[in-house]
């Protein structure tokens, strides 16, 4: 019998607000948080729309000797933290574990490693200190005080959902009461240029959806989620924003970075979360698509979408243009995003769409709209064909 | 729910041989460490542990193996080595990939890097991006073997390949997937052997490497290798079974001022993971240690087996594995394997105890394996003959 997992907290680091109030708010608004890209000397992508975090981060985190991933996750994690204990010091927290997505790491100092070595032959191994992806994750432990697992996933832009899977399976099976999921990345110039060697930025920023779309907008961030069972929860009258009620991912094993034109494997996903929820296509109200504004993306997932709800189909909205794309950060934003929809019972835009792309049938929330709903679906996809599905349902007063 | 999962196969790209039949034997004379060369403009010289991959060209597509990165060669290879797909029996759509990679596709990595800075950000090469991200031996696995189930990867230190593992169980046990890939792989690369002699991590002037045997010697050999195993639950095994998995358990450690790690703690988290699996410590037959060579470390991987063996009231003999592929972050896949090829072949070769400790009585049926990393976290995993 598997045990009902619920959302207790969330913390939020993004473009667009560095706090749920602020996110929801420039979601609210319509306020895109994509600035001209200036937080890496680069030649080629310097001005480029890309969802950079302006704010203090070493000053907020108070670990100004850290890299940029692990301040954000800090931040995040505290503040999730402080949601679901908004009264007792958290002493439970010693049990409780932390899986976080994340892709780069500390890349951005490897990167400074390499150049100081390759053009000046200094061999600075001390910017090599948070090389590993691990290190956000250990840092949220060490600074919450965990002692449960504590691990980091990294499959691609898909990590930070298949973290909040993977907890949830945890507190499920009943092997731990609580855990904090999400998902974290920050710039490096391998991802600026990575991306940009495969021509999948838009040099006019990310346009999900829409016709005449060319691509991708980078972005940083971290969402971090309290999961933690429905029993333990309501014995210590946490509040309960969510309830993660569907979870799962597979494979597309068609190509290494292309999604498989179908949706065939996204489709399983949707299928495969549906079922364990007990849900019906008709019971999903709201989609937050992965919808990165590359061509072969949105075109899969709206093929995916179409092909499960068919004429019943929810309003569908990427929040992408909000966030940039933040890679292993991108499901937990999404999902935090999910649970503030539910929460203040209204659908975020698409915000960047002019006009819908005729072989994307999906219908498409164009503005910022109230609306009652109950249970969302967050998709998110990675290289590899990997698919990430999330299904939540509205919490408790 | 099942409880039970058995280990179908294993499959090995390492130092010490490609077969299961050589690392057996390396096992009873563990080869020592070999020169190794990384060219560069600034060649870099050290002695550890690579792998032979020459003989990929006989079982994988030569224009495939253009394309990949040295991980994704290596962790195919050992996939064939495993059985893939044969032994999956038209299984595949049902099948789950999970990797445990610490540092990932460094020299994919490398190159698109080194590239970049040297070409200024001009004329990139996409097809190493692609290979660089850690989740690419994963989706390579389920592309070429068409696995359309679950794929995940963990890229967590020295406990990825046991926290993957775990994920797979789950799995497993709740039905998710008929069988599991698991899959645990890190390279050698020209930077990271580079950054860890600027680190003094790697021993200089010894030929010999045994773990847990010399308290004094400083440093460990770089190493290599992918391991991979197919597991099922009980009910899809069969006779031809290495061994079963019981239970698999990470977490972070408390440390230590005298001690490093605190002991009791460690104590606790591994009587937990015997205790969930139904297990008591005094039915521990063999401890196999991720020690390394560095006699600092491997102090605290004896002090930890110590602590069980207090508690278990009997003699528990401490065995290592990293003499025979050197030291890296996914080694603990290549110990799963190690203590699988003992359960599966009913005998513990005396090269695992470096021949300081006692060899056991008699046969062994349970084996518990246990690693740490130097950031605070540490992994269990027990396994059973059949």
């Amino acid at each position: 019998m598997k045990r009902e997992v619920v959302v207790t907290g969330v913390g939020i680091v993004s473009a667009a607000g560095v706090s749920s109030v602020e996110t929801w708010s420039s979601l609210k608004e319509g306020k895109s948080g994509l600035t001209p890209f200036s937080l890496l000397s680069s030649k080629k992508y310097a001005g480029v729309p890309t969802g950079q975090v302006s704010a203090d981060l070493a000053a907020m985190s108070g670990l100004e000797r850290s890299c940029r991933p692990d301040q954000m996750a800090v931040i995040a994690a505290r503040q999730a933290v402080k949601e679901s204990f908004p009264e007792a010091d958290p002493l439970v927290l010693e049990k409780a574990g932390v899986i976080l997505g994340a892709c780069v790491g500390g890349m951005a100092q490897s990167e400074l490693f390499l150049q100081r070595l390759l053009l000046e032959g200094v061999e600075d191994t001390d910017l090599l200190r948070f090389h590993e992806c691990a290190s956000a994750a250990e840092a949220v432990a060490e600074n919450l005080g965990l002692f449960g697992p504590c691990e980091t996933i990294s499959t691609a832009c898909s990590s930070g959902s298949n973290a909040i899977f993977l907890a949830a399976d945890r507190i499920a099976s009943g092997e731990i009461d609580m855990m904090l999921a999400g998902g974290i990345d920050s710039f490096s110039r391998l991802t600026l240029n990575g991306f940009g060697s495969l021509l999948l930025i838009d040099a006019e920023g990310c346009r999900p959806f829409d016709e005449q779309r060319k691509g991708i907008s980078l972005g940083e961030g971290a969402a971090v989620l309290v999961l933690e069972s429905g029993e333990t929860a309501r014995r210590r009258k946490a509040p309960i924003l969510a309830r993660l009620s569907g979870w799962a991912n597979t494979c597309d094993a068609y190509h290494a970075t292309a999604p498989a034109p179908d949706g065939d494997g996204i489709t399983r996903a949707i299928r495969s979360a549906l079922g364990q929820s007990g849900m019906a296509p008709a019971d999903i109200d709201y989609i937050n698509a992965h919808g990165t504004a590359t061509i072969e993306n949105d075109r899969a997932e709206a093929s995916a979408i179409s092909m499960v709800f068919g004429g019943g189909m929810p309003p569908v909205s990427s929040t992408k243009r909000f966030f940039g794309h933040t890679f292993a950060a991108a499901g937990a934003i999404e999902a935090v995003v999910c649970v503030l929809a539910l929460k203040n019972s209204a659908i975020p835009p698409n915000a960047g769409l002019n006009q819908l792309d005729s072989r994307c049938p999906v219908r498409v929330q164009r503005n910022f709209e109230s609306s009652d709903i109950s249970n969302v679906m967050s998709l998110s996809l990675g290289f590899g064909g990997n698919n990430n599905c999330l299904i939540l349902t509205r919490g408790e007063e | 729910m099942v409880s039970r999962v058995e280990i179908l196969n294993i499959g090995v790209a390492s130092p010490a041989g490609n077969t299961l039949e050589a690392v057996l034997s390396a096992m009873d004379h563990p080869p020592p460490p070999a020169p190794l060369r990384f060219p560069g403009r600034d060649p870099v010289e050290a002695e550890g542990f690579g792998c032979d991959l020459s003989q990929t060209r006989e079982l994988l597509d030569p224009a495939k193996i253009r394309r990949w990165g040295r991980l994704q060669t290596m962790s195919l290879l050992a996939a064939k080595k495993a059985g893939l797909p044969e032994i999956l029996n038209g299984s595949r759509a049902q099948t789950g990939v999970y990797v445990g990679t610490g540092m990932g596709s460094l020299g994919e990595t490398a190159i698109f890097l080194e590239n970049m800075i040297l070409q200024k950000e001009n004329f990139p090469k996409p097809a190493h991006f692609v290979n660089s991200v850690h989740n690419a031996v994963a989706s390579t696995l389920g592309l070429e073997f068409g696995l359309k189930g679950e794929n995940i990867t963990v890229a967590h230190r020295e406990i990825s390949f046991d926290a993957a593992l775990g994920h797979a169980l789950s799995a497993l046990r709740q039905g998710r997937v008929k069988y599991a890939v698991v899959c645990g792989a890190d390279e050698m690369n020209y930077f990271q052997v580079l950054a860890g002699s600027a680190q003094n991590l790697w021993k200089t002037k010894e030929t010999s490497f045994q773990p847990l045997a010399d308290g004094n010697s400083r440093g460990t050999f770089p190493g290599e290798g992918s391991a991979v195993c197919i597991l099922t639950a009980d009910e899809n095994g069969g006779d031809q079974s290495l061994g079963s998995v019981l239970g698999v358990k990470c977490g972070r450690y408390k440390r230590d001022t005298h001690t490093y790690i605190n002991l009791s703690h460690a104590g606790d988290f591994l009587e937990e993971l015997l205790s969930s699996t139904g297990v008591q410590a005094s039915e521990v037959d063999l401890m196999l240690l991720g020690a390394n060579g560095d006699g600092r470390l491997d102090a605290v991987y004896r002090a930890v087996g110590a602590e069980l063996e207090r508690r278990s009231g009997r003699k528990i003999p401490q065995a290592a594995f990293k003499q025979l592929c050197g030291d890296y972050r996914a080694a603990s896949g290549f110990g799963f394997a190690v203590a699988a090829l003992c359960l599966g072949s009913g005998r513990v070769p005396a090269g695992l105890f470096g021949g300081a400790a006692t060899i056991p009585d008699g046969s062994v049926k349970t084996i518990l394996l246990y690693h740490l990393s130097r950031s605070g976290v540490h992994s269990a995993c027990l396994l059973r003959s059949l």
